[in-house]
């Protein structure tokens, strides 16, 4: 009897010893976002002067700037591959900026319109806290907490969904809007195409 | 196995003891404030008003048993860090546990008050008490379900008394302990290596009352319910996205896992130095002989295996940084300590050996707990919170610990994560920075240091660069 329960708790120690590894870690990654990633690509190379290195990480998010050119008529792709060629750092930069502010505002946008989409709504909003935290040196400590408030106002007027209709909190557009324009006048940026109230 | 014979005074003495042991203890850690002092604490205070795990409040799994308590301690203190007060109040009840589990399977009460020494000459307890984590929580529940169950053949059960279990029926022994087990898990679901393992477990002890089967049937049945429950609560907040979260969130430690260690050594070797840095060199030695011997002896085999197990289980899987995951050792160990040497006090021969054997490892566990303590009433985070608050201007700061709670409570200042090191370099470039960091840098000049204020909390180290990054800039606080 203790024989078999020795051997057969050995096999599990085993079992444990080689199972998977758990996820209790405090530290989440911001997920695969090419725009985070690749503007730490472009200022590591902005840092060296190496500007071949700043054009390979422009062409690993190219896509981004070339997608608010085409969806939102902003000129951005332009202006970064201008500042590239001619080795201009502040612009550079500006282009960045302008790009990540784009897009919060834009995952902002299309919360908007799929308002009653709570799940595609709601990750929107909050992916979009990712770009704020980015752009914290970059904004006065007055517009950071705006920005923030604004952001937790937005992710409470998507409301939720509830089970089976239990717990279920409605959208609210109106406000929605309002903590929207709240946020465009903290990061001081508007889309060329936003919608007005 | 509360022995009717026994006078009553010596029960009477024996509480008394305990009181003062457990009033002391915890009397004198109230010296320390109820600070949120990492990020997680941070994000389960967040749950207190608004639970999302989208949102990091808190972080997934979302812990729904841990965020229920809270609340619940909540509704009566009103304390803001109420997650705090839960881990502090369930370390004490874990205390508890540990004695009344001992008194109810030890002859020789004295040996029960012995574990609850060992268990809180531990160093990390104080950590376990103050951390505002799930940890204590989760075990205490285990503990709980400890004391239904029992690891040791039956034969043995009939001689030792009553027990809790022989009023009620199998069944209803079965569905309690698999609820217990179920909040356990609740609120902690990476304890599920150990709630398995201890199922697993109660297979090989055959039960007086049912089929091993028809209980663990019944537990699982019992642990469903509470997960189907768990389920509900966290889709009501947060709907399918939950999921999108969940795989999220897992790949993201996989991608960022040592993001702030600063060892690139083995996890078994990390493990080891853990071990070593909360019991000392020593007394892990004492330790290791006694969860040696308790594998041997029948009485403590069922816990040793499963201290086994979870030793097994953090190797492979949990981050050494943190030894609160030591937590099921802490609860584990002064028990198996405690039986064995009751169970080779029987033998006259060997008291003497066993009177300097336990008293030696009492003194080597509790000389090495109390020098890891620290005259700061305050968690480091909040000390350099309020260092950093003293500055009016806005200043840049980089870390790669506990930024959320930086960025909490220092909102006139910039915050960036050291994690984004190429971004966070650039900006600094026309600047002077501060650094904030979980470990010593070397060949830096130090502006301050924030002691951990006890085991397994850590240090945070500060100190300034120029833009250049050529010499460390020497402030004048007192201008400041």
């Amino acid at each position: 009897m203790n024989t078999k329960i020795v051997k057969s708790f050995i096999l599990s120690f085993f079992v444990l010893l080689f199972s998977a590894q758990s996820f209790a870690y405090s530290y989440a990654a911001a997920g695969k976002e090419p725009l985070i990633e690749g503007r730490e690509a472009l200022l590591q190379a902005l840092s060296a002067n190496d500007y071949t290195a700043v054009n390979t990480a422009y062409n690993s998010m190219r896509a981004e700037f070339v997608y608010f050119n085409e969806h939102h008529g902003m000129n951005v792709d332009k202006k970064m591959e201008i500042a590239i060629s001619e080795q201009d750092q502040q612009g550079i930069v500006t282009a960045l900026i302008m790009t990540m502010k784009a897009e919060v505002m834009r995952r902002l946008e299309g919360a908007e319109q799929n308002i009653n989409d709570y799940q595609v709504a709601k990750v929107l909003v909050v992916k979009s806290k990712l770009f704020i935290d980015l752009l914290a040196a970059d904004l006065t400590a007055d517009n950071r907490q705006k920005a923030d408030i604004a952001i937790r106002g937005a992710l409470a007027s998507i409301g939720n969904p509830g089970v089976f209709g239990v717990g279920q909190k409605p959208a609210d557009l109106t406000s929605f809007i309002e903590f929207r324009t709240a946020l465009q006048n903290a990061l001081a940026f508007t889309l060329p195409d936003a919608p007005t109230k | 196995m509360h022995q009717l014979n026994k006078p009553w005074r010596a029960d009477l003495i024996i509480g008394i003891s305990l009181i003062v042991c457990i009033a002391g203890y915890f009397g004198l850690l109230n010296y320390y404030s109820f600070d949120i002092s990492s990020d997680d604490a941070l994000y389960f205070q967040r749950a207190l008003s608004h639970f999302s795990v989208l949102e990091f409040s808190p972080h997934f799994p979302g812990y729904p048993g841990f965020v229920w308590l809270e609340r619940l301690i909540h509704s009566v203190s009103q304390h803001p860090n109420s997650n705090v007060v839960v881990s502090f109040l369930s370390a004490i009840a874990l205390t508890f546990s540990v004695f009344i589990y001992c008194y109810q399977r030890i002859k020789t009460k004295l040996w029960a008050l012995f574990a609850v020494l060992l268990f809180l000459l531990q160093g990390n307890i104080a950590e376990l008490a103050f951390n505002g984590l799930s940890d204590a929580s989760a075990l205490w529940f285990f503990s709980l379900y400890l004391l239904f169950t029992r690891f040791t053949p039956t034969l043995t059960a009939t001689n030792s008394g009553t027990t809790m279990t022989s009023t009620i029926t199998g069944t209803t022994v079965a569905i309690i302990s698999g609820l217990l087990l179920a909040l356990c898990l609740a609120t902690r679901p990476s304890y599920l290596p150990l709630a398995a393992s201890a199922m697993l477990l109660t297979l090989f002890y055959p039960s007086k009352y049912q089929s091993n089967y028809k209980q663990l049937g019944w537990q699982i049945i019992s642990i469903t319910f509470i997960g189907l429950i768990c389920a509900l609560y966290v889709f009501m907040q947060d709907g399918w996205a939950y999921l999108e979260e969940g795989q999220r969130f897992t790949q993201g430690h996989f991608a960022i896992w040592g993001n702030t260690a600063n060892t690139t050594d083995s996890l078994l070797s990390q493990w080891l130095t853990a071990l070593i840095n909360t019991y000392s060199a020593f007394g892990l030695g004492l330790l290791t002989l006694i969860l040696a011997i308790g594998l041997y002896v029948t009485r403590t085999r069922g816990l040793s295996i499963l201290a086994c197990c979870w030793l097994a289980w953090i190797i492979r899987g949990q981050n050494p940084e943190n030894i609160r995951h030591l937590a099921v050792f802490s609860l584990l160990l002064p028990i198996i300590s405690a039986q064995l040497l009751e169970h080779f006090d029987h033998t006259q021969r060997l008291r003497p050996g066993l009177t300097i054997f336990s008293t030696m490892l009492l003194i080597t566990l509790g000389s090495h707990s109390l020098k890891q303590f620290t005259a700061q009433e305050n968690a480091p985070v909040l000390q350099a919170s309020q260092f950093l608050n003293t500055m009016n201007k806005q200043q840049l700061i980089i870390s790669n610990y506990n930024i959320d709670n930086l960025r909490h409570n220092l909102p006139q200042h910039v915050v960036l994560d050291r994690h984004y090191q190429n971004s966070s370099n650039y900006q600094t470039q026309q600047q002077g920075y501060w650094r904030l960091s979980s470990n010593q840098l070397d060949n830096e000049d130090l502006v301050a240091q924030f002691k951990g204020r006890f085991l397994g909390e850590r240090s945070l180290y500060l100190y300034y660069f120029d833009p250049y990054h050529l010499t460390p800039y020497y402030l004048d606080i007192q201008s400041l």
